[in-house]
């Protein structure tokens, strides 16, 4: 343990939080019986998959998912480098979990700027900065997570003038949704993904190769119409 | 489903989609709000601007995602989910295993227009035309 979910477990209502690597390591876990940490991360992996979509959508920011059950609700907060799963019960205030995840994105946040790989034996979390699970209120007054800096700002491994722009890929899957139709996004990830890249690392100059891949999946009357659609709009 | 059941199901859902955009705007006066309904992936009915076939297939894909994961987990069945981004949000209703009413705003979700909707879906079924 680690204290990282203190504050977010100190929330009224919430039963129990686990914090993993994006890769699926746990870094702590405050999860009642009969929820085990392991079994959470696996069913949460097609909750973080989706989520990561929206992500791309979004140009790279760090979405956070609230699901509404009729049990209680299950909140997720994706970051750079991590996600959390917090499962609360019926009268949680989805306001005050949103305060609780906000000081733990800043909280991570901090950690990454000390540290570009983060493993569970390499959490380390100054005592001071969270003394009590008591002390959600006195991050009422903290900044939203929109206040937040992009985490993308802070990542020590990328070389972003070498990446296409998550701006340029949002424009893409605009460009090629009018051809390709509602599964568009799925499909340009499967692409990236068969040229040994995700979305957020694919280098400029795979970029052309991604579009005539593209272009080869729509029917062949669209293919000369939308190339020229994405020289138009995208030009790199 | 036949053919026939599906035609059952889309004037039914019309209303209450129409209804819930309406207190949906309430809260959201200035953005860009785009509602879908969908049936099984299919959009029934769309309003305000913006992507609706997007839209309905990521509150399709979404809800489907987020109801296995839920069962899985063994908390309960789900009622509907938000997403709130930095720079948008996507919100959706889920009726049942086939029947999504979705929206989407370009402008994150504000503290109080999620706390109005996470504390009113699952909760008003009974009540649908609250609204108009």
């Amino acid at each position: 343990m680690t204290g990282l979910l203190l504050n977010v477990c100190g929330v009224e209502h919430v039963l129990g939080a686990a914090l993993y690597t994006n890769d699926g390591r746990c870094v702590e876990h405050r999860l009642p019986p009969p929820f085990e940490p392991g079994y959470v991360q696996s069913v949460s992996q097609d909750l973080i998959t989706t989520l990561n979509e929206y992500r791309f959508l979004e140009a790279g920011a760090t979405p956070t998912a609230y699901v509404k059950t009729t049990a209680g609700m299950i909140v997720i907060m994706l970051d750079e480098n991590y996600y959390t799963v917090a499962l609360a019960t019926r009268g949680i205030n989805p306001t005050l979990i949103r305060v609780a995840f906000s000081a733990l994105r800043r909280q991570l946040s901090q950690l990454s700027q000390l540290s570009s790989v983060l493993s569970p034996q390499e959490v380390w979390v100054p005592s001071q900065s969270f003394e009590s699970a008591q002390n959600v209120a006195a991050f009422s007054a903290s900044p939203p997570a929109e206040a937040i800096p992009d985490a993308d700002v802070i990542s020590p491994v990328r070389n972003q003038a070498e990446v296409v722009p998550k701006q340029a890929i949002k424009l893409l899957i605009r460009v090629f949704t009018e051809y390709g139709g509602p599964a568009s996004t799925l499909i340009i990830k499967d692409q990236v993904k068969a040229i040994g890249f995700n979305m957020d690392s694919l280098p400029k100059k795979h970029f052309r190769t991604l579009i005539e891949n593209l272009s080869a999946k729509l029917v062949e009357s669209d293919r000369p119409v939308f190339l020229k659609s994405v020289d138009k709009k995208l030009p790199m | 489903m036949t053919a026939s059941s599906d035609s059952e199901q889309k004037p039914a859902l019309l209303p209450f989609a129409s209804s819930t955009l309406r207190a949906m705007q309430k809260y959201s006066p200035e953005g860009s709000l785009l509602l879908t309904a969908s049936f099984q992936g299919e959009v029934l009915e769309a309003c305000g601007s913006g992507d609706r076939d997007g839209l309905a297939a990521v509150a399709a894909i979404t809800s489907r995602s987020f109801s296995q994961a839920v069962d899985k987990l063994g908390f309960g069945r789900m009622n509907g989910w938000v997403i709130s981004g930095e720079t948008s949000c996507c919100l959706a209703e889920v009726h049942d295993q086939e029947t999504t009413v979705g929206y989407s705003a370009e402008q994150p979700v504000d503290s109080l227009e999620m706390q109005h909707f996470l504390s009113r879906v699952g909760e008003d079924s009974g009540d649908k035309d609250e609204d108009q």
